[in-house]
């Protein structure tokens, strides 16, 4: 049984078609990543999927039911947009004032702060939570129904690379679990390292769909924008080098080069002025080179 | 020949990511054109 199986799904805002025959199939356990740009039609997908928008045309099943009756979506809890809180109350009240709101229903709260890693901070007032904290009780707010599918508009969004890091190994967690999650980003590399698969959107259609590997195997090679003391030996340079390409134009030269060929090519050029120069050369960026 | 400055403007899934979600698409096999539209935005 797939957690979500949507199906030419179309919606429209007067003359803009904001989803165009997407089709979405998340299995449980499943990461998918949506992504697109801003106005792609992403938070619009996650909202039919949460029944909060009926589509004008297609077919959308939680768990085999549609989205509107309601043990569908007992097992679908998330957020479209940024979650909201009480910033002068507690991680753990406003927790409690949900729960209350939902009828209590769902899992104990203090099982649910651990499993966020919010236990030993669940009493101090939201005010004081870092934005990584408060993604992560929004994730526990959503936990509260015990779901079996979660749908995370943008949950990485305004995070530094730690908090990051802290929600994609929640995520992880929960799909180890087999609970199936749908989450937005329009930022690849913030989600590549979380998700098992992507649809990726763009102007409300859906223009790939499969799984990271796939994307990956598909994709070209890194690209790196290049300054030196002789860009006519960078570019024989890079001629010479399998795997590295070399070209100029009125912008400057780049380079694109293969997984592990950068080394072969920075060694070649790695000429008495090169290592005079240092890692000043090196901007905080391509420390990451070498690893791609 | 001193390498000045050499900068990841796009990793490969950032380069697809962008060809696949560019205005006007881009053939992600044609690096050069590919790149060129990324300098453009970075």
């Amino acid at each position: 049984m797939a957690a979500v199986r949507a199906s030419g799904v179309v919606k429209r805002f007067e003359s803009t078609c904001a989803l165009d025959r997407v089709d979405l199939v998340v299995a449980p356990g499943e990461v998918r990543g949506l992504l697109g740009p801003n106005g792609a039609g992403k938070t619009t997908l996650l909202r039919i999927l949460l029944g909060l928008v009926r589509p004008d045309a297609g077919s959308v099943e939680l768990f085999d039911r549609p989205p509107a009756q309601a043990p569908a979506l007992a097992r679908v809890a998330g957020f479209v947009e940024e979650p909201s809180f009480y910033p002068y109350l507690s991680g753990r009240a406003n927790l409690e004032l949900l729960a209350e709101l939902d009828r209590g229903a769902g899992a104990p709260i203090e099982r649910v702060l651990e499993r966020v890693g919010l236990a030993s901070r669940a009493v101090d007032r939201l005010a004081g939570y870092s934005s990584g904290m408060r993604q992560r009780l929004a994730i526990a707010a959503a936990l509260l129904g015990d779901p079996r599918l979660l749908l995370l508009d943008e949950p990485t969004a305004g995070l530094d690379p730690a908090g990051v890091r802290e929600v994609g190994g929640l995520i992880r967690e929960l799909a180890a679990d087999g609970v199936a999650v749908v989450l937005s980003s329009h930022q690849i590399s913030e989600v590549q390292d979380v998700c098992d698969t992507f649809t990726i959107v763009r102007r409300g259609r859906a223009v790939w769909d499969g799984t990271v590997a796939a994307l990956r195997a598909q994709a070209p090679a890194s690209a790196f924008a290049l300054e030196t003391s002789d860009d006519a030996h960078a570019l024989a340079l890079a001629a010479r080098t399998p795997g590295v390409r070399g070209d100029a134009s009125g912008r400057g030269l780049t380079l694109t080069a293969e997984r592990g060929r950068l080394d072969a090519y920075r060694s070649r050029s790695d000429t008495p002025a090169w290592r005079s120069a240092g890692s000043s050369c090196w901007p905080a960026r391509s420390s990451r080179c070498s690893s791609r | 020949m001193a390498i000045r400055r050499l900068e990841l403007l796009a990793s490969p899934l950032e380069s697809m990511f962008f060809a696949l979600t560019a205005e006007e698409p881009i053939d992600p096999s044609h690096p050069a054109e590919l790149v060129d539209r990324i300098v453009a935005l970075t």
